[in-house]
């Protein structure tokens, strides 16, 4: 699994970095914030109410106002005793606090009138600049007197480099307090925050609107704390620019508005019939100009407003507390796994994604971040959903690309496995086409020389017999091809399992090369073991295959030589059992020697014995063993098989080998005839065949067998072949010129085998070579009469 | 047992044939006397053969080699060896002696 992993670790990893970086790298262009802005405005128009506007009212020196004073007042801006008489009648009806949205920074008529009218009630206007001016020294000390607090590293504040002042008279002895109207746009030029700490001169005075509350609620003091600007009970979340984010209601326009003419009519004595005195008292006045010549203006979400009335509805909505949250990292990382989770799940997935899933991811992704978002600002929280968002959705984008790649690896791969998978077809129809051909040739034997047997009326017993060898060695060489076939069948299919126990690998080769030794002794050829140093007591192999393996090789060594010598050697080094299969044969030439483990290859020449399995299944098994087998040879000049075997030193189990146990015989049944002259022996077979279980009937020469077998009903005859009158030779040819069927053991004390061949050729069935044991008797009699499980016996007579 | 005397194991359920066996033994040395000096080849070859077939199958080893050689000297026409033979068979006959087990 370690390579899975750390590629899935590499592509995720790569993917998350391309994304953030190409986002990152987006977010810093113009068109994120106002992606971001036309979201949040459109958020907050969807989810606006209306505030109750209970808190501000504002008078406004609007057109008509200045048309209808024209007359008496002149032209603006008025004399200012006009103001006194305004701030007179609010204090005197009274209103929390008045704040004039007008600045009074040069002197003009009427001015000291005003200033007595002024208290602490009163707030007057400061607007920013952005350059610094020479200022006087009282102009500081005003400042000093104005200012929350000094300035400190860290504060969150609007920093500018000056501030326009009201003249000092307006503020020395009124104790009026000092707000600054200065507003801050966006990029896009709509104001979405209020500065509520402006700091020039290393000092922080209030924005207009909360001065007005400050001058309403004298008794709470400002301070700022944990990000938060905190004023008695009330408290407001402060951007790191010391701004709220405001969130405007659905009835901006809904603001309570006093012509300043009705003002200064009812100031002046006229009747109130408008109840303009109920209506201030106790609220925020803010007066000002909302006219377009005179007054400034600005672009909010809620349309285009003119300053006074934004300074009023700013003061409306600081009261209410409509301000947002700014975006708290751990909920951006929160929003940023909950974008990433589709893309990287399709990462893992790997080749098995499909589209259909790439489809509905990127649909998950972008409606669950929006809907995060979307509920985020219900919550009056700021987020950075379009950056997770964003993220996300080219997180996705790279995930498609790695997708596309992982397809076409694995194109690459079925490709390969296809064309793996032809050429296994084809070898495999290439073996079963070389199978049918080994089967039928000697199938085609088989049949042909048993029809001849079974349809041919006069071809003479010998011939007869001679044709069922031929069938039966067939047999036998159909048996070999099968169960090869079952072996290397089951080897494929890894069904067989190598059992590894401690044998003594000495005597397992000691008795290979004496089993071999007859077979080897027939073509004169010397058959040898040479064990290298000393082989451990027990080393742990299973026997049964390394068996089968050294038989093979052994066996194809002495079939393929025709004379010289065939040498077993055999070494132990530490852990690995290592033999050679040496022969002096004709040898193989080097286009077959590289193919010579594969099934059914031949190769030209006089090598064409055997079922063409033995090697594959060798090597097969040599394999299973996790062994190595390799084949060198010259023509001419010998061949060599080295096996090497992983093979550990094991501790011999006690006892070392187990005599097999004797199981008791079942006693046979049927009757027998007896043909020996030799009346000793007669008896002798008489004693033993009753141990057997046997019925007999004895007689002493050739012709009373005869005789006594056509006329009597026996399961086994037994001829001695050297009798008076007629010799076991003629009885027997007599009895099967007669058509007798039954079987006849031939008995003879002949060391030589021209005998035997002589009775074989008359038509025994098998020869006992005196002297006669029961063993013996039991061993040629048992396999005649059908018994089952004699075989064994059989086996070892031999 | 004394250093002459050759020791034959045999089953003591065939002691009785055994016996028998033996005591035709003794009839076969005299038949094989006579035959060797009346030169009767067929009867030297049928005493050879049962000597070897049966001898043997009553497990006297002996015995069956006796045989061989009488086989042998009979083909050969060896008349000395063949005297020779039919001494040390009586003497064989004279020092076995059973051993039942």
């Amino acid at each position: 699994m370690q390579p899975v992993s750390t590629r899935f670790l590499s592509r995720t990893l790569g993917v998350l970095a391309a994304a953030l970086v190409l986002v990152g790298l987006f977010s810093q262009t113009t068109l994120y914030p106002r992606l971001v802005w036309w979201f949040e405005d459109s958020v907050q128009r969807l989810l606006r109410s209306p505030l109750p506007m209970d808190h501000v009212v504002v008078v406004d020196v609007d057109e008509e106002s200045m048309q209808r004073l024209e007359p008496e007042l002149g032209a603006w801006p008025f004399s200012r005793d006009v103001y006194a008489r305004a701030t007179r009648f609010l204090a005197g009806h009274g209103a929390r606090a008045i704040a004039f949205d007008i600045l009074f920074s040069e002197p003009r008529q009427g001015d000291d009138a005003f200033a007595d009218a002024l208290d602490r009630r009163g707030v007057l206007a400061a607007a920013a600049l952005p350059y610094p001016l020479p200022r006087p020294p009282a102009y500081r000390e005003q400042l000093g007197r104005a200012a929350l607090f000094d300035a400190a590293p860290g504060r969150p504040v609007q920093a500018w480099s000056d501030l326009t002042l009201p003249l000092p008279k307006f503020t020395e002895a009124s104790h009026a307090r000092i707000g600054v109207i200065s507003v801050v746009a966006d990029a896009d030029g709509i104001v979405r925050r209020l500065p509520l700490l402006h700091q020039a001169y290393g000092k922080v005075l209030p924005d207009l609107a909360l001065a007005a509350v400050l001058a309403a609620e004298p008794a709470a003091s400002a301070e700022v704390a944990a990000g938060r600007l905190r004023l008695g009970a009330r408290s407001w979340p402060l951007n790191a620019d010391g701004s709220v984010s405001l969130r405007y209601p659905s009835n901006a326009g809904a603001l309570p508005v006093v012509p300043f003419y009705q003002l200064l009519a009812v100031a002046s004595g006229a009747p109130d019939s408008a109840h303009i005195g109920d209506l201030v008292r106790g609220k925020i006045v803010f007066l000002g100009s909302s006219s377009a010549v005179l007054g400034d203006y600005a672009f909010t979400p809620a349309g285009r407003l003119p300053g006074l009335q934004l300074n009023a509805l700013f003061t409306e909505i600081l009261l209410e507390g409509k301000v947002r949250r700014p975006a708290v990292l751990w909920l951006d990382f929160l929003l940023l796994a909950l974008a990433l989770v589709v893309p990287i799940g399709l990462v893992r997935r790997g080749a098995a994604a499909r589209p259909s899933e790439f489809l509905a991811g990127w649909a998950v992704i972008v409606l669950v971040l929006a809907g995060a978002g979307i509920a985020l600002l219900a919550a009056n929280q700021d987020s950075r959903w379009l950056f997770a968002a964003l993220t996300g959705v080219v997180a996705h984008a790279f995930a498609l690309v790695a997708w596309q790649f992982a397809l076409y690896r694995e194109k690459q791969r079925l490709f390969y496995e296809k064309l793996a998978a032809q050429e296994a077809n084809r070898m495999k129809t290439e073996f079963l086409n070389h199978m049918t051909h080994e089967l039928r040739t000697p199938i085609t034997a088989i049949m042909g020389f048993n029809k001849v047997n079974q349809f041919t009326d006069d071809l003479g017993r010998e011939q007869r017999v001679y044709n069922s060898a031929i069938v039966g060695r067939n047999c036998e060489h159909l048996l070999a091809l099968v169960n090869n076939n079952l072996d290397l069948a089951r080897i494929e299919a890894g069904q067989l399992a190598i059992e590894r126990k401690p044998e003594d690998v000495s005597t397992l080769l000691e008795d290979l090369i004496a089993t071999l030794r007859i077979m080897a002794a027939e073509k004169q050829l010397q058959l040898r073991l040479k064990i290298e140093g000393q082989l451990p007591r027990a080393l742990s192999v299973d026997a049964g295959r390394l068996r089968q393996v050294l038989m093979n090789l052994v066996g194809n060594a002495i079939k393929f030589t025709e004379q010289g010598e065939v040498v077993l050697e055999a070494r132990w080094d530490p852990d690995e059992l290592q033999l050679v299969v040496r022969d002096t044969g004709v040898g193989i030439p080097p286009e077959s020697l590289a193919r010579v483990f594969e099934p059914f290859q031949r190769g030209i020449g006089p090598r064409a014995a055997g079922t063409g399995l033995g090697l594959a299944i060798t090597r097969s098994l040599v394999a299973l063993m996790d062994g190595t087998i390799r084949a060198s040879s010259a023509p001419g000049g010998g061949t060599a098989f080295a096996v090497r075997i992983p093979a550990a030193q094991a501790t011999p189990t006690m006892p070392q080998r187990q005599p097999e146990p004797q199981p008791a015989l079942p006693p046979l049944s049927g009757k027998v005839l007896v043909a020996e002259d030799n009346e000793n022996l007669r008896d002798l077979i008489e004693f033993y065949l009753h141990e057997l279980g046997l019925e007999c009937r004895l007689v002493a020469n050739g012709f009373d067998a005869v005789e006594t077998a056509l006329s009597g009903r026996f399961d086994v005859v037994f001829m001695d072949l050297e009798m008076p009158v007629m010799d076991g030779f003629e009885a027997i040819h007599v009895l099967r010129k007669r058509d007798y069927q039954g079987p006849i053991i031939a008995l003879t004390a002949h060391p030589d085998g021209l005998e035997i061949e002589r009775a074989r050729r008359e038509g025994c069935n098998s020869v006992l070579r005196k002297p006669v044991t029961l063993e013996k008797l039991r061993a040629t009699i048992a396999p005649l009469l059908g018994e089952p499980g004699m075989s064994r016996a059989v086996a070892t007579q031999n | 047992m004394s250093d002459d005397e050759i020791p034959v194991k045999i089953d003591r359920r065939l002691a009785a044939l055994t016996l028998k066996f033996l005591a035709d033994c003794r009839r076969t040395a005299d038949e094989l006397r006579n035959a060797v000096e009346s030169g009767d080849a067929e009867t030297l070859r049928r005493i050879s053969h049962s000597l070897m077939g049966t001898g043997s199958s009553y497990g006297f080893d002996e015995m069956a080699a006796l045989g061989e050689e009488i086989g042998r000297a009979a083909r050969a026409g060896d008349v000395e060896a063949l005297r020779t033979l039919a001494v040390r068979f009586e003497r064989y006959l004279a020092r076995v002696r059973l051993v039942y087990d």
